[in-house]
C-alpha cells in the first residue's frame, strides 16, 4: 500500500511535467503535422538558462530568498525558450513548409543535435546541480511522502494547463489555431495570418517547455546537456498515447505515462523476482509507445487519421 | 468611379500547361456577376488567383484600384474580398458559431496577452464577436443552430454556414464557387433568395455556377471561360445566343 500511494504521487508529479512538454509536441503536430524533435532540447535549454541565471543571482545577491532566485531564473528561461522556439521554426521548418514531410523531420533531428552540442559547448559535459533554494517540507499522506516541491510542481502544472485550455478553447487566437489546425488553406482564406499562428504555436509550446525544464531540474536536483533527449522522447510518447494533435490528449497522456512509469518502476523488482530493478523505469514509456502504435495508433483521444481528408 | 474588381490580362501556367490565358473582366458595385464554363475551363483557378491562393503568371487583379494579385490570402480578405468553396470546406470539428467567429478574426485584435489576462477589452471584444456571429447565423437562416458541430449540419445548412463565415470578414465582394451544387430544388430556391438578399444588402457577388437556370435568372452579367480563355461576356440573353458559347458547351459539331 505504501509503495502504491508513493508511486502514484511520484507518477503524478513526473506526469504533470511530461504533460507540459507533450503539449508542445502536440500543438505543433496539430498545426503543421510535424514532429518537432528539437522540442526536448528546448526543455533542456530552459533548465540550463534558468540555472545560469540562478547561479548569477546567487553570486551577486546572496541574501535573496530562494524562491525569488528561482522565479528570476524561470522568468528569464521562458522568454529565452520562446525566442528559441520561434527561431527554430523560422530556420528549420518554415523554409521546408511545402517540402515532402521527410525533409522537416530530418531538420528537426539536425536541430536537436545542434542544440545538444551547443549546450555542451556552453555549459560543459558535467551535471549542473540545482542549488537547494526551494522549501523542503515533507508530509506523509496515506503512507506516501509528499514534498513541498512535488505539490508545487503539480499545482503549477495544472494551472498552466488550465490556462492553455482557456487560450485554445475560449480566445480569438485559440480559435484561429484550431481553424489553422483543421485547414491551413481555409484559415488563410478566412483572414487568419497562418504564419503568425504557426509562430505563436511554437512560442507558446516553448514557454511551456521552459517551465517544464526548470521543474525537472529542480525535481532531480540537476541538469545536463543531454537531459532533453530522454525527456523529449517520453513526452512524445505521452503525446502519442493521448492522441497526437489533441491538446487534452497530451495532458492526459502525460499524466498517464508518468503514473505508468512510476508504478512500473515501483513493482518491476517484485514482478521479476528482483531480476530487473527500478532503473528499468525508462522501458515503460517506450513499451507504452509501441503498444499504442500497434493497437490504437490514433491514441486515446485522437481521431482516426483517415478522417483527415 | 473605379470598378470594384478589375481583372486584367491574368495568365496562370502550371509548368507548360496554361490554365488561364489573358483573362480580363470587371465587376461593378452591387452587381451579381456569373462565371460559367465547362468543367476544367479554369473558373476555380481564376478564383484561386484572385484570392491569393495561387500566384498569377502575368496580369493584374485590382480590388477598388489596389493590386491584390500575389498577395497573401489573409491580406486579400482584409481588403474586403471573401469566398466560399466548391467542395464545402468548413472547420468541421468546430461549432457553427465558432466557424463564423473565425471569420471575425481579422476584424478583431485581442492578443495573446489579452487572451491570458482576459481584461475588460478582451472580454467585450469577444462578446461583440459572438454577438455578430449570431446575427450572421440568423441572417443566413441558421438561427438556433450555432451550437451544433459544423460537420453534423445538413448539406444545405453547411453551404449557408460557409456564406455566414465569409460574411463575417465584412467583404465588399463575395465570390461563391458553385453555391447550389448538389442541392435539391427547394434548397436551390432558398439559396437563390439568400443571394438576392445579400445583393440587396449592398454586397457584390461573383458566382461560379453550373446551374444555368440559376445563373440566367440571377446574374446581371456573365463571362464564359473555355480552356482558360474568356470566350464571351455580356448580359445573360446575349451570352446564351453566342455561337462560341454554344460550341463550347455542346461541341463544334452541334
Amino acid at each position: 500500500m505504501d509503495i502504491l500511494a508513493q508511486q502514484l504521487v511520484n507518477g503524478l508529479v513526473l506526469g504533470s511535467i511530461y504533460a507540459l512538454v507533450a503539449l508542445g509536441y502536440t500543438m505543433v503536430y496539430g498545426i503543421l503535422e510535424l514532429i518537432n524533435f528539437a522540442h526536448g532540447e528546448v526543455t533542456m535549454i530552459g533548465a540550463m538558462v534558468a540555472l545560469t541565471v540562478i547561479g548569477a543571482l546567487l553570486g551577486v545577491f546572496p541574501q535573496l530568498p530562494g524562491l525569488v532566485v528561482v522565479l528570476g531564473g524561470v522568468l528569464v528561461a521562458i522568454p529565452a525558450c520562446m525566442l528559441l522556439g520561434f527561431g527554430i521554426e523560422k530556420v528549420a521548418y518554415r523554409p521546408l513548409r511545402h517540402a515532402p514531410r521527410l525533409a522537416p523531420l530530418i531538420t528537426a533531428i539536425g536541430m536537436s543535435i545542434v542544440l545538444q552540442n551547443a549546450a555542451m559547448l556552453v555549459w560543459g559535459r558535467q551535471y549542473v546541480s540545482f542549488p537547494p533554494l526551494l522549501p523542503q517540507g515533507r508530509y506523509v499522506i496515506l503512507g506516501a511522502q509528499i514534498t513541498d516541491l512535488q505539490i508545487f510542481i503539480v499545482l503549477l502544472s495544472f494551472t498552466i494547463m488550465g490556462g492553455l485550455w482557456l487560450l485554445v478553447e475560449r480566445s480569438r487566437l485559440g480559435r484561429a489555431m484550431r481553424a489553422t489546425a483543421q485547414s491551413r488553406e481555409v484559415a488563410q482564406l478566412m483572414g487568419v495570418n497562418v504564419d503568425r499562428i504557426v509562430s505563436l504555436t511554437f512560442i507558446v509550446g516553448s514557454g511551456l517547455a521552459a517551465v517544464a525544464g526548470v521543474m525537472v531540474s529542480a525535481y532531480y536536483g540537476l541538469a545536463h546537456y543531454y537531459m532533453g533527449f530522454m525527456l523529449g522522447l517520453k513526452a512524445f510518447s505521452a503525446a502519442v498515447l493521448g492522441g497526437i494533435g489533441n491538446i487534452v490528449g497530451a495532458m492526459l497522456g502525460g499524466l498517464l505515462l508518468g503514473i505508468i512509469e512510476a508504478l512500473g518502476a515501483g513493482y518491476i523488482g517484485d514482478l521479476t523476482g528482483g531480476f530487473l530493478g527500478s532503473h528499468y523505469q525508462d522501458v515503460f514509456a517506450f513499451f507504452v509507445l509501441i503498444t499504442v502504435l500497434v493497437f490504437r495508433p490514433s491514441g486515446l483521444l485522437g481521431e482516426r487519421v483517415a478522417n483527415r481528408a | 468611379m473605379t470598378p470594384l474588381l478589375s481583372v486584367q490580362g491574368v495568365c496562370k501556367r502550371f509548368g507548360g500547361l496554361a490554365a488561364l490565358e489573358d483573362v480580363s473582366l470587371t465587376v461593378n458595385d452591387g452587381e451579381i456577376y456569373g462565371l460559367i464554363g465547362p468543367n476544367g475551363a479554369g473558373k476555380t483557378t481564376l478564383f484561386n488567383c484572385m484570392t491569393g491562393l495561387y500566384s498569377v503568371s502575368a496580369g493584374q487583379v485590382l480590388l477598388r484600384g489596389t493590386a491584390i494579385q500575389n498577395r497573401k490570402p489573409h491580406e486579400v480578405v482584409r481588403r474586403g474580398f471573401a469566398r466560399t468553396f466548391q467542395n464545402i470546406r468548413l472547420f468541421a470539428n468546430m461549432t457553427a458559431l465558432e466557424n463564423v467567429m473565425v471569420g471575425r478574426h481579422i476584424r478583431s485584435r485581442a492578443s495573446v496577452l489579452g487572451a491570458v489576462l482576459r481584461g475588460r477589452r478582451t472580454r467585450e471584444e469577444e462578446a461583440a464577436v459572438r454577438a455578430r456571429a449570431r446575427e450572421l447565423l440568423d441572417y443566413v437562416g441558421l438561427g438556433g443552430k450555432g451550437r451544433l458541430i459544423a460537420g453534423h449540419l445538413a448539406y444545405g445548412d453547411q453551404r449557408r454556414l460557409e456564406i455566414a463565415r465569409a460574411l463575417a470578414t465584412e467583404p465588399k465582394l463575395l465570390a461563391l464557387d458553385e453555391p447550389v451544387a448538389g442541392m435539391n430544388p427547394v434548397e436551390r430556391q432558398h439559396m437563390r433568395e439568400l443571394l438576392l438578399k445579400l445583393r440587396h444588402g449592398g454586397l457584390s457577388l461573383l458566382l461560379i455556377e453550373h446551374d444555368v437556370k440559376l445563373v440566367m435568372g440571377l446574374c446581371d452579367r456573365v463571362a464564359v471561360l473555355d480552356y482558360g480563355r474568356k470566350i464571351a461576356e455580356g448580359d445573360t440573353a446575349s451570352v446564351q445566343r453566342d455561337p462560341a458559347v454554344i460550341a463550347a458547351y455542346l461541341g463544334d459539331g452541334a
